[in-house]
Order: C-alpha cells, then sequence, then structure tokens
C-alpha cells in the first residue's frame, strides 16, 4: 500500500546542511501523520551517532550492593533507566528530483530496496531485552522497516531539488543495566544507552539549487 | 684449422639448440601459469548494481512543448549511480495518452538492475504542455492489493497520486502500466475512433489502438473517470466494469 502525504512548502526549517525540512510525517497505522516543524526542533538528526556518542561506552562491572544483606532478592538481569528526549535517524534516503522548471511539480518519492533499523545497545546485553522492556513499559526489541512500496509526495518549488530521508523517530534510554543476586546485590553493572525505533518518520527536504 | 671449425660450429649448435628446447619449454609453461588467474580474476568481478540517484526536470526547447511526449523525452534526465546521464527515448515509452488539456506519459527507466517506471502528468498551458506532477515507481514488490479491481494480473503494485485536485492510481506488475485517474469534470474534444459503450450506467467512451494501448473515459457526476494503459479492449472493460461510484470513499476500490 502505498502511503501518501502532502508537504507543506511554504513553512521551513533551516538545517546546517543548507537544505530545508519542508513537511514532516510520522507513519501511524501505515498513514502518514504530519508533525509540526516546532514540534520537530526539538529532536535531533543524528547519523550512525552510536559510533561517535561518547556517552555509549560501558563501564566495568562494580559490584555494588545496593541493598540491605537482611533482604531478599529475585535473581536476575535488571534494568534501570531513565527516558531521554527523542531523536530522527536517517534509515535510508530517497532519490533527489531536481525541478528546473518554471512551475511547480509535485512528486511521489520513494527509494529503491527494503531498510530497516533495529533496536540497540551500547554494551551487549547477557540478560537480552527482557529487562530493558521492563523499564520501558513496552517490548523494547523493536524493528522498524522501509520498503520501496511506502512512498511520499512532495512539492518541489522552481529552481529546488527535494527528496526524503526516510527514518524512524527513536527513543532514548540511559541507565545501569546490572545483575541483581538473591542477596539483593547489584554485580555486573553496566552504563548503558539504549535506542529504540518507535515510529516511522518521513523528512522532506527542499535545496534551493 | 678445421678441428677448430667444427669445435666451434659444435659450440654454436649446441647453444640454438639449447635455445630453441627453452622457448618450446617457455611458452606451455606461461600458458599453464596464467590461465587459472585469468579465470579466477574473471570470477571474482562482481557487476556493481546501477541504481537511480536523479531526476532532473527542465524545460523543454520551445519547440518540443507541442507534444507531451516530446516534453518528458527532452525534458527529463536521469543520472544513474555509475555517473551515466541520460534521457528518455522512444523505445523506453509504455504509453502516452491525451484528453484535451492533461496528457499522461509513463516511461521505463533503463540502464538500471531493477524494474522502475515513471509516470508523468501534463497539462496544457498557452498552448504549451508543462509537467505537474511526476509519480516515481519501484516495480520489484508486488504485494499490493485493490479489493474488487478486474485487472489482467494478480501480483502488482499500486502508487497514489494527488495533485491539483486530481488523484490518479499507477498500477503495474512491472511490465504492463494501468492508470486509473479522477479528475474534476472538463470539457474536451472526443479522440478519434472512439466507441460508445455503457459502463454501470454511464455512457463511456472506449478507443483501443494497434499498439495494445487503450483508453476509456466517462463522467460520473462531477468527475471524469479516466482510464489507460496496455490493455486490451475486454480487459479495459472488464476494469471499468470493477469501479465504484466516483464518490465513494474506497474508490477505485470498493469495502
Amino acid at each position: 500500500m502505498t502511503i501518501f502525504g502532502c508537504g507543506d512548502v511554504n513553512k521551513t526549517f533551516a538545517k546546517s546542511s543548507g537544505s530545508e525540512i519542508s513537511a514532516i510525517y510520522e507513519v501511524i497505522d501505515g498513514k502518514l501523520v504530519p508533525v509540526p516543524i516546532t514540534q520537530w526542533e526539538n529532536y535531533k538528526e543524528v547519523q550512525n551517532w552510536e559510533d561517535t556518542s561518547n556517552d555509549l561506552k560501558s563501564i566495568p562491572p562494580n559490584n555494588h550492593i545496593i541493598s540491605p544483606q537482611s533482604y531478599a532478592c529475585v535473581e536476575g538481569w535488571e534494568f534501570s533507566g531513565t527516558q531521554k528526549d527523542p531523536v530522527f535517524y536517517k534509515i535510508v534516503e530517497g532519490t533527489h528530483y531536481l525541478n528546473k522548471t518554471k512551475d511547480n511539480i509535485t512528486v511521489t518519492s520513494t527509494f529503491t530496496g527494503s531498510h530497516s533499523k533495529s533496536s540497540t545497545a551500547s554494551a551487549s546485553l547477557e540478560g537480552g531485552w527482557g529487562p530493558i522492556s521492563a523499564e520501558v513499559g513496552y517490548n523494547a526489541q523493536k524493528t522498524v522497516k522501509w520498503t520501496s512500496s511506502e512512498a511520499v509526495k512532495i512539492t518541489i518549488r522552481p529552481n529546488y531539488e527535494g527528496w526524503n530521508n526516510y527514518g524512524t523517530e527513536r527513543d532514548i534510554w540511559v541507565g545501569t543495566y546490572y545483575y541483581l543476586t538473591s542477596s539483593c546485590k547489584e554485580t555486573n553493572s553496566s552504563s548503558i544507552t539504549v535506542y529504540i525505533p518507535k515510529v516511522k518518520a518521513v523528512e522532506s527536504h527542499t535545496r534551493h539549487l | 684449422m678445421f678441428r677448430l671449425f667444427y669445435q666451434l660450429l659444435y659450440v654454436v649448435l649446441l647453444t640454438f639448440s639449447f635455445i630453441l628446447i627453452s622457448c618450446t619449454e617457455t611458452t606451455p609453461r606461461h600458458h599453464a601459469k596464467y590461465e587459472p588467474q585469468t579465470k579466477n580474476i574473471k570470477e571474482n568481478i562482481k557487476v556493481k548494481p546501477v541504481n537511480l540517484n536523479q531526476i532532473i526536470m527542465k524545460e523543454a526547447p520551445n519547440e518540443h512543448k507541442n507534444d507531451p511526449l516530446d516534453v518528458v523525452i527532452y525534458g527529463t534526465e536521469w543520472t544513474f549511480s555509475n555517473g551515466e546521464v541520460d534521457s528518455p527515448a522512444k523505445k523506453d515509452i509504455l504509453w502516452a495518452t491525451t484528453l484535451g488539456n492533461e496528457a499522461v506519459v509513463t516511461v521505463k527507466v533503463p540502464k538500471i538492475n531493477e524494474s522502475r517506471i515513471n509516470i508523468f502528468s501534463l497539462t496544457l498551458n498557452n498552448g504549451k504542455w508543462m509537467i505537474r506532477n511526476m509519480v516515481d515507481v519501484p516495480t520489484f514488490i508486488l504485494d499490493d492489493h485493490i479489493k474488487g479491481l478486474h485487472l489482467p494480473f494478480t501480483k502488482y503494485t499500486v502508487s497514489e497520486s494527488h495533485f491539483d485536485h486530481k488523484s490518479s492510481w499507477e498500477i503495474t506488475d512491472g511490465q504492463k502500466m494501468i492508470m486509473i485517474a479522477k479528475y474534476p469534470r472538463f470539457t474536451f474534444t472526443p479522440p478519434k475512433e472512439t466507441n460508445k459503450i455503457n459502463i454501470n450506467d454511464h455512457e463511456a467512451f472506449v478507443n483501443t489502438m494497434s499498439n495494445g494501448q487503450s483508453l476509456l473515459y466517462y463522467f460520473d457526476q462531477e468527475k471524469l473517470i479516466w482510464i489507460a494503459g496496455n490493455l486490451t479492449k475486454n480487459e479495459i472493460i472488464n476494469l471499468a466494469k470493477s469501479l465504484p461510484s466516483a464518490t465513494s470513499p474506497y474508490f477505485p476500490g470498493k469495502p
């Protein structure tokens, strides 16, 4: 099923790359829902930032005792974290369309192949994703997939270039992943950052030629 | 003296024989040494897939603005991932159709590994055709389905497009392309050799050409329903009969 959306070419938001975001959509139940551009200013487009961020390194286990010895705990892996502002992650960039005519042209933009992004964590999760799901309140091990049949309309003004970035809005959680012993000792603890793709999102870009 | 001559002759003949033997032995060694390598190199060469990076739509020269086909041919430029640049040729055109001041031209993008079709919608303005809308459809995933639609193929992809209060659905199996369009009603001179038929109590007009392309249109209240594509006369009539009312929110499908 083709997804269709309509961009507002008058409201634009300048990006440092020289392009402007002319429309933003979140994909809810297979339909594009426009998102106000001002709301999107809260988001940061970061490409592959898992590889560059400084806060992703896990710390060595500290065997920190968090409870008095008199208590008994259910043994197992745990995650305790806090949620950060969501970010847009670009999964794939659509074909670029250049309008060198004298009038607006609408283009239903699309891209090649099938592209996906799964949940990632900055350290290996020995106890799996279950402890993280328990903390965030939903299944944290998710994959967002874009396929070629999903496309978005973009209006391109004369002498402008237009394209869509297809990606995902990701939840970010920062916290401690640890093993809780039956005597309530927190062992093998690591400070981790977790990225969970929640909804598909599209950024329509235009750039003056 | 003779003895010295024979000794020299013996040395010369011996040296010449050695050179000959060396040459005859060397040649097959080269074959034995290099042939397998060449084969391995051939096996290791992988052809990098060519993708479509960019589509440029530009003003066609004035002398080519009188024909929608020419506007697409002279006004479109594809840039491929291998650096090649190309424009549509007549052989790349799947079909083109015109109703009054509206036209549609469909083109199969050449040179790329995937199957991809571009559909251009054009409008005649002050005697010149101009591109108003373009749909860029990759066609290698054929998993769409429109309920109730009688199509000549079972696996297809659908692309929906809305522009200037017009709507169109492009349906393709990668080889054939069908357009179902819903435009605001407008007046025009009917194309030549059009036959009048009845479609769901509407007076419809059908035109089949020798190249396997058909056109059918009818008015449904304030809308013009316009079907075109690589269809036989029977196929386009069956498709038109399966359409719901133009006012249906499910158009062109059924609930």
